[in-house]
């Protein structure tokens, strides 16, 4: 019996492995598992004919070497058709096609990184506010000690409205706002679109996006800012990166500090995006001129503050290797769909 | 401003090299951009912040550099005491003007020898790139280079009257400047002239008239303090600039009026041969004006957060130039603030100047303490803007950023120009005039360029500003504007329909139904819909909250668009403010409902709407549901009229109602129907 059933085995295993139809498939399926005539039933029937523990033995052989035969079976079916069933005559599909898609719409890349950078401050505690861009002449210079007539002004061209009104030159003008409405300790961030008469090409736009910082509470110092500002770099453009204060010049911060960080594209071999020098300017800070926070309504001498201010377009560029700023205004779908 | 690498260390005595100067530089503040190597010299530019003046010359940055390299300043030759041996008689200077001219210093320079200049003149000169004319232009650019203050040289033999007169222009009055442009002065242009006729615009430019030529025998040498603002003002006018007002606007050093011209005075005897015997005429009508801060040197670690000793402190103001004195206060001291640190008025500003010399490198970076806010981070207006971006994202869309500012003809073609219109006084072009007050013809404009570049479908938004007026003041407000055009959706499947005024309507009535708006539609009269097929939105108090639509095709060929574009605009403050903040559970209803259907034949005048209303009013709050699940204009139906089918779910919170309760109403419902709306049954 034990010999039989190898023959069998053997057998099948010769002839399963040279089908490649379903129909041969089916033949095959006949000549061994066919209710009538099939050779597995045929053996089950000589079964009786054996003794008592011969027929226990041979039976658990015979179970075995079906569900063998079942599994190869059902293995090839899946091979030769495939399918997962192999239940003749229904019609197969091509599960190949592509899908059947809802597109989504797609985040402008300005909006992804103002979300990334106010997501950023607002982890660290601080809060989002906004502000007009239509202002005044107070509160875009005199305020934050901009004085008229002063060449410091020749830095923020700016466009005028009637009366005086003009467009706002920076984001800088919300700090002021922002503090006479309310009480230290101050901690924002300020998103907003800003105006400057610059004659349009690759790399300057009259309208562009800016994102403001100002944080006022008793005993904040530099190192302070060169804390926050620190984290919030290695947050954005990732862990390595090295960033340098240098000294520079704002009216409304004193002392007043530009950070660079170590070159993103080159990590600061030097290449064509940094200028061999292996830095890039990412934005200015300070800490807040005491004629700054007296037109805040703010005691220079119980409290003290930092305040720093970037370009959306300037680290949008950066981040994605954008090299016109004219591409974020144009909309051309196939550039907004690149960034989500 | 470009400074060579070689002029400097005339100045200072240093040993570092050109490469080490640069970095120092850019960590005291000194942005140097290009660099670049010429005739065995290092030719760099320095970006000069607005607040350093004294920065505008090689012996400003030299004095820098002492202070950064601990080195010693090389004093140069400007003492002319033993040179001079007479009182001048020669000429005779009044200042008329004595705001706008505070200090004026004139002195007579004889028998020049005009010619080109030597080597060493010549060459620092050309390295900066400072444009060459004779020995007598070279030496007063040499000296402005060297010290920081504009000189000019009159032809003192074409000065009418030997006179020197510092006064406003006349209206009328006109001079040829020595760029050979002739222009016009008025009132507000102050002016150096002779005893005739304007000879410079003070500060700014000379005239060609008196200008120093190759027949130049006597030299009337110019240094004076002119007001900034009133140089400002002059050269804005007259739309000129020069090395020489760039200075006078940012103030010149008071003290340095009369050395730069002993200096200039010894460089003409020693370059042209000469008699400089003649004393200068020094008109200063200026007080002397020394600043003196108190410095408590305490508050250097309450700003920065590091340990600056008082030794360090004391040495490097006093490398800088400031007088340091001790105070009877531990750890005060009293700084007198030099004539050439006009920029230095409070505490903070000398703080600034230890620092930067110090080293903002070495303070220690440090984490302040944030308090926890009360109030939410993001105000709810930026939450609702976040929430319906998301929405809109989710319906498919793509994010806009469009331009604020458009043409008169944008405005005009989209038909949005409105009684308020903002306009820009000083634009930089006429395609950016206006501030719009809409979104739609930027939409647009875009849809055009897109379409332009064979792009098939737009399905875009944005949420932007636009801008009108108020009383006194101007007006801004947040909208949400949508586009759509195009193929609905195309797959393999099989192509669909074009988009329709249906799936702008859809896009409009998921984002109120998502934020819980309670909302109902009206015709709007805007002239840029196709009135057929536009809406307006109400919300609570019959407050307009928006429209949407079909464009007009005619106002659509303005911006060379041929397809059907559908737009909606909507108040983002409006929608937040009936947004539904607070929502509450209801329980699930226990009772199983039982739904009927009615197709009805109506005239095409009337509205779905009008069906609809029915139905609600006649079933009460039986039906829980009612669904138009089928329209149908053709052959089945009678000419000019249509199907509509509704499936009503009949339900009650109270029992299981009977066959009997859901015949009887929706009996009712189907003959209200009929009567009403003088429909049939299909």
């Amino acid at each position: 019996m034990k010999q039989k059933l190898l023959q069998i085995e053997k057998e099948f295993e010769c002839e399963i492995s040279k089908v490649s139809s379903i129909e041969q498939l089916e033949e095959i399926r006949v000549k061994y598992l066919g209710r009538k005539e099939g050779l597995i039933t045929i053996v089950f029937k000589d079964l009786a004919k054996l003794g008592a523990d011969e027929k226990a033995q041979s039976g658990k052989l015979i179970n075995e070497l079906k569900q063998k035969i079942t599994q190869a079976f059902e293995h090839k079916a899946i091979q030769v058709s495939g399918k997962t069933s192999a239940k003749a005559g229904k019609a197969a599909i091509d599960v190949s096609l592509p899908g059947i898609k809802r597109e989504l719409g797609h985040a402008h890349p300005l909006t992804i990184v103002f979300d990334e950078i106010c997501g950023l401050f607002v982890e660290m505690g601080f809060r989002v506010v906004e502000g007009p861009e239509i202002e005044t002449e107070y509160y875009n210079f005199e305020a934050l000690n901009i004085p008229l007539e002063h060449p410091s002004r020749e830095a923020f061209d700016t466009f005028y409205l009637e009366n005086k009104f003009l467009l706002r030159s920076h984001t800088s003008p919300v700090q002021v706002r922002f503090m006479e409405e309310s009480r230290p300790p101050v901690q924002i961030v300020v998103p907003g679109r800003v105006y400057r008469p610059d004659a349009t090409d690759a790399s300057h736009s009259y309208m562009f996006h800016q994102i403001e910082g100002l944080l006022i509470d008793k005993g904040i110092t530099f190192a302070h800012l060169k804390g926050v500002l620190t984290v919030f770099a290695k947050k954005l453009f990732g862990e390595k990166t090295k960033m340098r204060f240098r000294p520079h010049f704002f009216p409304f911060t004193e002392p007043s500090a530009e950070m660079d960080v170590s070159c993103i594209i080159c990590s600061g071999k030097g290449c064509s995006v940094c200028k061999q020098s292996g830095w890039l300017e990412i934005l200015g800070s300070g800490m807040v001129h005491p004629n700054v926070l007296k037109a805040g309504g703010i005691n220079s001498k119980v409290y003290s503050g930092f305040a720093f201010g970037m370009g959306v377009e300037r680290i949008a560029m950066l981040k994605y290797g954008i090299d016109d700023i004219r591409l974020f205004f144009e909309n051309d779908t196939r550039f907004v769909r690149q960034f989500s | 401003m470009k400074i060579s690498y070689k002029w400097l260390k005339e100045y200072v005595d240093i040993k570092a090299s050109a490469e080490e100067v640069i970095e120092k530089l850019t960590f005291a503040g000194l942005e140097v951009g290009d660099k670049k190597k010429i005739n065995n010299d290092v030719v760099f530019d320095i970006e000069i912040t607005s607040n350093r003046p004294d920065w505008l010359s090689h012996i400003g940055i030299a004095r820098e550099l002492a202070a950064l390299f601990n080195a010693k300043i090389k004093k140069v030759k400007a003492d002319t005491k033993k040179a001079i041996t007479e009182n001048s008689k020669e000429f005779s200077i009044s200042i008329e003007d004595k705001k706008a001219c505070s200090r004026y210093v004139g002195r007579l320079i004889k028998n020049v020898k005009i010619a080109p200049s030597p080597k060493w003149i010549e060459q620092p000169l050309t390295n900066i790139s400072s444009r060459l004319i004779n020995n007598g232009a070279d030496i007063t650019n040499f000296c402005l280079h060297e010290t920081g203050q504009p000189l000019h040289a009159f032809d003192f033999d074409k000065l009418e009257g030997a006179k020197i007169i510092v006064r406003r222009a006349k209206k009328g009055e006109t001079i040829t400047t020595i760029d050979g442009v002739k222009r016009e002065l008025d009132e507000s242009i102050l002016v150096i002239s002779d005893a005739k006729k304007p000879v410079a615009v003070a500060g700014i430019m000379g005239g060609i008239d008196t200008e120093v030529t190759q027949d130049t025998k006597n030299i009337l040498l110019e240094s004076a303090y002119f007001d900034p603002v009133t140089i400002r003002r002059a050269s804005r006018k007259l739309g000129l600039s020069t090395e020489s007002n760039y200075r006078f606007e940012r103030k010149v050093d008071f003290e340095n009026v009369l050395f730069s011209s002993n200096r200039a005075a010894l460089l003409f005897k020693e370059v042209t041969g000469a008699d400089i015997s003649l004393e200068p005429v020094d008109k200063n009508y200026g007080k002397k004006e020394t600043r003196a801060i108190k410095f408590d040197c305490a508050n250097i670690k309450r700003l920065i957060g590091a340990e600056i000793t008082l030794k360090q402190t004391q040495a490097i103001l006093t490398a800088l130039g400031f007088e340091v004195e001790k105070t009877a206060k531990k750890g005060v001291l009293k700084v007198t603030v030099p004539s050439f640190r006009n920029d230095v008025l409070i505490e903070e500003d000398l703080i600034e100047e230890v620092v930067r010399i110090w080293g903002y490198d070495k303070v220690e970076p440090s984490m302040p303490v944030l308090t926890a806010h009360v109030e939410p981070a993001y105000s709810k207006q930026y939450s609702y803007k976040q929430k319906i971006r998301q929405i809109m994202i989710g319906l498919g869309m793509d994010e806009a950023v469009t331009y604020s500012l458009l043409s008169r003809k944008n405005l005009v073609d989209s038909y949005t120009v409105p009684d308020d219109l903002v306009t820009l006084i000083n634009p930089l072009s006429h395609e950016q005039q206006y501030m719009r007050s809409s979104l739609l013809a930027s939409f647009l404009k875009v849809i055009n360029t897109n379409f332009s570049r064979r792009s098939k479908e737009m399905k875009i938004f944005e949420i932007g500003k636009v801008y009108g007026k108020a009383i006194d003041s101007f007006d801004e407000y947040e909208v949400l504007s949508i586009a759509l055009c195009g193929k609905r959706f195309q797959n393999w499947q099989g192509h669909s329909k074009e988009l329709d005024f249906f799936d702008i309507k859809g896009i409009v009535e998921v984002l109120l139904d998502t934020l819980g708006i309670k909302y109902e539609f009206k015709q709007p009269i805007l002239e840029f819909y196709s009135p057929e097929e536009s809406l307006g939105i109400i919300v609570e108090g019959n407050v307009c909250a928006g429209h949407f639509g079909k464009l007009d095709k005619k106002m659509l060929k303005h911006f060379d668009i041929t397809n059907d574009v559908y737009f909606a605009e909507l108040n983002i403050t409006t929608l937040v403010d009936n947004a539904k903040t607070a929502y509450k559970f209801s329980s699930l209803a226990k009772y199983p409902s039982s739904s009927r259907d009615v197709a009805i034949v109506v005239n095409n005048s009337v509205s779905a709407k009008d069906a609809l209303s029915i139905i609600r009013e006649v079933s009460g709050s039986l039906a829980v549901n009612i669904e138009l699940f089928d329209v149908y204009t053709g052959d089945q139906v009678p000419d000019n009229h249509k199907s509509l089918a509704f499936s009503i779910e009949y339900q009650s919170k109270e029992a299981t109602l009977t066959e009997e309760q859901i015949t009887a109403t929706h009996t009712a419902v189907q003959d209200a129907l009929l009567k009403r709306l003088n429909a049939s049954l299909r």
